[in-house]
């Protein structure tokens, strides 16, 4: 009996001293690229990922049942919510042609040519799963640094803002959704242009700090990215609608609540913006 | 070796099925964790020294899906792994209350230790409410999931049992 649980205290003993090293090892690694941690989190993501795309495939259906059922309640919300906004976006469209019509007239007066970021190159990629925490909000795409991915990149879907690439991998890369707490990113409302900082809640809604108190906010009104984060997102992604309106405690800044447009529980096709990213200096 | 190599499979299973299904089974904002389910069941089953290598591994091969400190993981599931191990002689029920209960428990200590151990590292430190939300519903979904996995790991670990050669 003795001889036992000295065995098992000197396999816990080992396997301390591993973890001491395996997390001394990160600390010393830091953000950079280089080091065996590196090297090895390529190594499982490569042999990971290829099994998650073809298990992803065949449970997607399922997963996708079950998560509507046990989301029943906020479906039904976010279908009558949608239908009004069907409503408001149909009577807005008819003036569409008009708007764009006078914006073009009005750029050609003033010679402003804004970029575009619809017109970069694009990369489509799949979602093959999700992080396995419960304190990130991370995807896995099936498109890597080998299809010309690199860390820092925006991610968009037909909707909007979906993240930014934090991994890229041989064939596959990792993105940091914009709901996660990690992320912000420089944001500006489309009526005023006033400019602030969202930062990710989880599944709850974006967080827009830092605007100006005079600032008067429209519920619905939306926001889109300012395009002043070093380069990292081209301006006028859509991020979200403002859902409500609270002043911060200091009075010296209002802070909203907005609704992001990209559903991230059904995430499926994704492109990687290839033209955006950290400007290198 | 043949073992080692079931235990090691039964891992990386639990790994794909944590971010391809049980990823997008988030209620309340908070999915289970298959992969600490299938950890506290060795030890459970195996005892300590088993439980807190599988713990050491399977934390370690979560650590580098995610964007965290490599490690913290690894050793919050090690010191359950082996904390329940230890634990599983003194306990002379066989019923599932006593799979249910290690798994309920071991889930609140891993979960707030991964917690406690991020914040002492000043990484990604959630709200109070957020880091109890997440510690306690874990441990809600993993024992739900207690009736469908235990019984089919003990299989698993009963059936490599049996061909085991025992010496005198």
């Amino acid at each position: 009996m003795y001889r036992r649980s000295g065995r098992h205290r000197l396999a816990l003993a080992a396997l301390l001293a591993a973890t001491a090293t395996v997390v001394t090892l990160d600390f010393r690694q830091g953000q950079g690229q280089g080091g065996p941690l590196h090297w090895l989190e390529n190594a499982a993501v490569s042999i990971v990922a290829p099994l998650q795309d073809g298990i992803g495939q065949v449970f997607r259906p399922a997963g996708d049942f079950v998560s509507d059922v046990a989301n029943f309640g906020s479906i039904k919300d976010q279908n009558e919510q949608l239908r009004a906004q069907i409503e408001q976006l149909n009577s807005q469209q008819r003036r569409i042609p008009e708007v764009l019509r006078e914006n073009e007239r009005l750029k050609g007066l003033l010679g402003i040519q804004e970029a575009d970021w619809t017109q970069g190159q694009m990369l489509a990629a799949r979602v093959i799963a999700n992080g396995p925490s419960n304190y990130e909000w991370t995807s896995y795409l099936n498109k890597g640094s080998s299809d010309g991915i690199r860390e820092g990149m925006a991610v968009v879907s037909a909707q909007g803002l979906v993240g930014r690439i934090i991994f890229a991998g041989g064939d596959y890369s990792k993105v940091l959704l914009a709901i996660d707490p990690q992320h912000a990113v420089g944001a500006r409302l489309t009526s005023s242009s006033e400019t602030g900082v969202m930062s990710g809640r989880g599944l709850s809604d974006l967080s827009f700090e830092f605007i100006d108190p005079e600032v008067e906010i429209a519920d619905g009104e939306t926001v889109v990215t300012s395009g002043y984060d070093k380069g990292v997102y081209p301006p006028g992604i859509p991020i979200g609608r403002v859902n409500d309106v609270r002043e911060a405690p200091d009075a010296l800044s209002q802070t909203a609540l907005v609704t992001p447009v990209v559903d991230f529980s059904k995430l499926d096709t994704v492109l990687v913006l290839l033209d955006s990213g950290p400007i290198e200096e | 070796m043949r073992r080692g190599a079931l235990f090691a499979l039964t891992l990386l299973t639990a790994v794909l099925l944590q971010t391809t299904v049980f990823a997008k089974l988030r209620i309340l904002d908070v999915s289970p964790d298959l992969l600490l389910v299938v950890v506290i069941s060795f030890a459970l089953l195996e005892g300590p020294t088993i439980g807190s290598v599988l713990g050491f591994s399977g934390g370690f091969m979560r650590d580098l899906l995610l964007d965290a400190p490599t490690g913290l993981t690894g050793l919050s599931y090690l010191l359950v792994g082996y904390m329940i191990g230890v634990a599983r002689p003194y306990i002379s029920s066989t019923t599932i209350f006593v799979p249910l209960t290690g798994i309920f428990a071991g889930t609140i200590v891993a979960t707030g230790l991964y917690e406690l151990f991020q914040a002492l590292l000043g990484e990604r430190t959630p709200s109070l409410s957020r880091a109890l939300q997440v510690v306690l519903l874990t441990a809600v979904y993993n024992a739900l999931l207690v009736p469908f996995i235990y019984p089919l790991l003990r299989r698993i670990v009963n059936f490599y049992r049996a061909e085991k050669v025992y010496q005198w």
